[in-house]
């Protein structure tokens, strides 16, 4: 398994090895504890959970399932065998080295809710010239045929705070010590925002065959 | 300092040329041309200084035919040699934007000021 938990921390630009600058999100990803095995015979399919930072304080049932790891997020990852894996395994940075392609999940900033322009990208009426129709949607559909709007219209109402992945962001510097990756590219959420990260890939070229036994 | 902060402090360079905004500088910058690497030279006045930490840049113009052609550099950037001023000027502005809008020998006529530290 490719795959560790992070905390986005912000970003910033660097120079690359060939003195351009680059933007880059910096994430503080891992140590990841792994906190239980999940097989086909007890479970009905294959994963590990793995645990990501820390709890000051840990209730008893989540103490019991913890065995003295103090994670405060779990997630599970799909692995072929979880046998391989050990409770209490630390799982590291080590799993990535620059050149690497990962896609980063995680979840949005909340935008509340939104009109039609900022949600679907609508375009706008005109401001001025006696138009009213300023950042109204506009006709949502035909008459008595087919007499009913269709589902899947675009219309004004939440917008953000759900799970988005970004995919294709390459590795551009690793800091082992801190626990510290810098990617090229944004990440979803601000600051301080729980992020998954996969292995999707490595650089220059992606060979396309190695992306699916990553997947697997 | 934050772990963005050391990200930065660590890109920085520890010594970068002095110069001022109106001074009229030759730029040398390391560039790739058919696979290899020479330092080519750019002249003009210093138009504006900006940015913080490792992120700061400033911006040199000059009239090529009659043409104005304005580069930005990082100044923390590995491809930046080095910035020799080669006169010192005087200016009352720390952005000189109005240079744009002048034509002919008015655009490059900055007053002389006095060497920067």
């Amino acid at each position: 398994m490719k795959s560790l938990l992070g905390k986005k921390i912000g970003m910033t630009q660097v120079f690359d090895e060939g003195g351009n600058m680059v933007p880059v999100t910096v994430i503080e990803a891992g140590p990841c504890v792994v906190t239980q095995l999940k097989t086909t015979q007890n479970d009905g399919y294959d994963a590990i959970q793995i645990g990501f930072g820390s709890l000051k304080k840990i209730n008893k049932p989540k103490k019991g399932h913890l065995k003295g790891s103090s994670s405060r997020y779990l997630r599970e990852f799909r692995v072929s065998k979880p046998l391989e894996y050990k409770v209490g395994q630390e799982i590291k940075l080590e799993i990535f080295k620059p050149g690497d392609i990962l896609a980063v999940s995680g979840i949005s900033i909340g935008k509340g809710f939104a009109g039609t322009i900022k949600r679907h990208h609508y375009a706008r009426g005109p401001m001025s010239h006696g138009s009213k129709s300023h950042r109204i949607p506009g006709s949502i559909g035909g008459g008595t045929t087919p007499g009913r709007v269709y589902k899947g219209k675009g219309m004004a109402g939440r917008m953000g705070g759900e799970r988005v992945t970004v995919p294709n962001l390459s590795v551009v510097n690793i800091d082992k010590a801190k626990n510290i990756i810098l990617l090229k590219g944004a990440v979803p959420g601000k600051p301080g925002n729980l992020l998954e990260l996969h292995k999707v890939g490595s650089a220059p070229s992606v060979d396309l065959n190695k992306k699916a036994e990553a997947k697997k | 300092m934050g772990i963005i902060g050391d990200i930065e402090e660590a890109q920085k360079k520890k010594e970068t040329p002095k110069f001022k905004v109106g001074d009229t500088v030759k730029v040398f910058s390391k560039i790739v041309e058919g696979g290899k690497e020479r330092v080519q030279g750019f002249e003009g006045i210093v138009i504006k200084r900006q940015g913080a930490s490792n992120r700061k840049n400033f911006t040199v113009r000059r009239l090529v035919q009659g043409v104005g052609v304005e580069r930005t550099f990082p100044l923390h950037s590995p491809k930046l040699v080095d910035v020799k001023v080669l006169r010192s000027g005087k200016v009352r502005r720390a952005k000189l934007y109005y240079l744009r809008e002048r034509i002919g020998s008015r655009a490059t006529r900055v007053e002389e000021g006095k060497e920067s530290k």
